[in-house]
């Protein structure tokens, strides 16, 4: 099972609903995934959900060791993010 | 601590303060239907700072105590602060369709806190070392404020003391050892119904001879000696029915306003942060208001595009939503939305850090954005009546709908294209109906100050000189 944490915007005005964009990627990565907390540095891969091509979830983010995969709009299939987080 | 919707609603049953509505005294405004619209918007700035997908706009870090606090009672310590507040106000309009009232309070601490520390500086005080303790407080428990401004003003034409009633300006009547006394009215008190604490404000500067209105004070809205009276609203009889004919029936219509009377009230001097001192009431108004007008094109942005969706919808509903002429309209709104919520993000990205260490939005910017938001609001809402049609005037109520001998009737005269409920095609028709009408422009119109305020501010920090210059220097007109 990878680790993945888990960082959004604020969500000002965002451009599809990030919540239901969420819970598709961790139906496709469902048991593949370990979904953990953010503040848990003991994550494998981060995932950040943007509403936007602003991308404010980037921003003033500490660095990581993983992987990072930043997510702007909902055009790619969710399937694609969980490959994305699982390679 | 006040963390969830919950927590807010039983520290408002557990308050006991003053209410009246209609005449008639609201024991517990929490399951009152007047009431009850205003604390579930207020309530949306609680939740939303629980959800992780909202943390970062409607969340901070204390400059104070370095905790995570409730974005609404933060001092800005950045122009990204400045613009997360336009960001989340837009995002809570989103969810709200309607002024959530929270902002208020938020513009007073953080003018106060710029402006205590000012007069320290300049008189030798220990204001800003008061408040700071307050704003701890404030903070740890995560309350509620109003921000009290606007005095009743009596005679216009004539100075606080010069008013035939002393207490048409709130002002201290006696100082004592342990506090002060305070007289007066706070009047079109958005959110104070359903707020724990009210910060008064001097309403304009102070000239010499007034000195006892340039006071500024927090004041929990339960003390001995506050009474709120809770202003009528458009259509606020459909509140007491319930159901589709309120239009928006979660949240309401703009915030709840009423006015805030202060009847021989106490209050120690550690929650005095003004008294006397008419050197500062000035600069303390242009800030709370230029705070205050920062927000109006997040707030009525988001609100709007609540609005610009319904009238698609409705559109859509009517089979209008091809014909040329509407999508040309729809898009109009949505250039004037833009355009006012841009006007809040340019005053934030261009404001500066003041001496307190406190960010500050561009004055002129701001007020630009509070004058667009005059115009704009007005001219979407009339859009909006543009394309709904005339049907939002005269439709007939959810009883008739739902009556069982003309039920039928309204069913099949009302209905839109095939595939949608005539139900749903009220719904959406009375949400326009609720967020444009008279309540709801005025607000606009008035709020955080009126037009000729902003006009006022432009006097003064227009530049008109300057202009006047490049103008001669073009031209080679030398004097």
């Amino acid at each position: 099972m990878k680790k993945v944490a888990v960082k959004f915007c604020g969500g000002c005005d965002p451009g599809y609903d990030r919540v239901d964009y969420l819970e598709r990627i961790r139906a496709g990565g469902e048991n593949h995934i370990e979904w953990v907390a953010i503040d848990n540095s003991d994550f494998d891969a981060l995932l950040l959900i943007n509403g936007c091509q602003r991308a404010c979830a980037e921003k003033d983010l500490k660095p990581v060791s993983g992987q990072v995969t930043s997510v702007k709009d909902s055009k790619s299939n969710p399937d694609e993010i969980v490959k994305m987080l699982l390679k | 601590m006040i963390r969830t919707k919950e927590d807010y609603i039983k520290s408002l049953k557990e308050h006991g303060h003053i209410v009246y509505f209609n005449g008639k005294r609201v024991e517990d405004i929490t399951v009152h239907p007047a009431f009850i619209p205003h604390i579930n918007a207020a309530a949306k700035t609680y939740e939303l700072a629980l959800q992780p997908e909202h943390e970062l706009l409607m969340t901070a870090t204390s400059h104070l105590t370095g905790k995570k606090v409730n974005r609404f009672t933060h001092i800005h310590q950045s122009v990204d602060d400045l613009i997360k507040k336009v960001q989340m106000l837009r995002l809570i309009a989103h969810e709200t369709g309607s002024c959530f009232q929270r902002c208020v309070g938020c513009d007073a601490l953080n003018a106060t806190y710029m402006t205590t520390y000012d007069i320290d500086q300049k008189h030798g005080t220990n204001y800003h070392a008061r408040f700071i303790e307050y704003l701890k407080k404030i903070q740890a428990e995560n309350f509620m404020l109003a921000g009290g401004m606007t005095d009743p003003k009596g005679d216009r034409s004539k100075s606080p003391g010069e008013q035939a009633d002393p207490d048409l300006f709130t002002h201290v009547v006696e100082k004592r050892d342990d506090g002060i006394i305070i007289r007066g009215a706070k009047a079109h008190q958005t959110g104070a119904a359903n707020s724990h604490e009210i910060l008064i404000m001097p309403t304009q500067t102070m000239r010499e001879g007034d000195e006892s209105y340039a006071v500024e004070a927090a004041i929990p809205l339960n003390a001995k000696g506050v009474i709120q009276i809770f202003g009528r609203q458009t259509n606020d009889g459909r509140k007491m029915e319930g159901g589709m004919d309120i239009g928006n029936p979660g949240f309401g219509l703009v915030g709840g306003e009423t006015l805030v009377v202060f009847d021989n009230v106490f209050v120690p001097w550690e929650r005095v942060f003004m008294c006397g001192e008419i050197d500062f009431s000035g600069i303390l108004v242009e800030r709370f208001a230029t705070l205050h007008r920062q927000n109006y094109g997040g707030c009525k942005g988001g609100v709007n595009d609540v609005l610009i969706g319904a009238t698609a919808l409705a559109a859509e509903y009517q089979g209008t939503i091809k014909a040329s002429h509407i999508r040309d309209k729809l898009a109009e709104m949505i250039h004037l939305v833009e355009t006012v919520y841009s006007g809040s993000i340019a005053c934030s990205a261009m404001g500066f850090k003041t001496p307190s260490g406190a960010y500050y939005p561009d004055p002129l910017l701001a007020n630009c954005s509070k004058q667009n938001v005059t115009r704009h609001i007005y001219e979407i809402g009339r859009l909006a009546h543009d394309i709904a049609g005339g049907i939002i005037a005269t439709m007939p109520s959810e009883a008739d709908l739902k009556s069982g001998e003309i039920g039928k009737y309204v069913e099949k005269y009302l209905a839109g294209v095939k595939g949608v409920s005539t139900e749903n095609r009220m719904k959406v028709l009375r949400l326009i109906e609720n967020m444009t009408g008279g309540t709801a422009l005025v607000e606009s119109m008035h709020g955080a100050g009126s037009p000729q305020a902003q006009k006022v501010m432009y006097g003064r920090l227009g530049k008109l000189d300057m202009k006047v210059k490049l103008a001669k220097k073009l031209t080679g007109i030398e004097n």
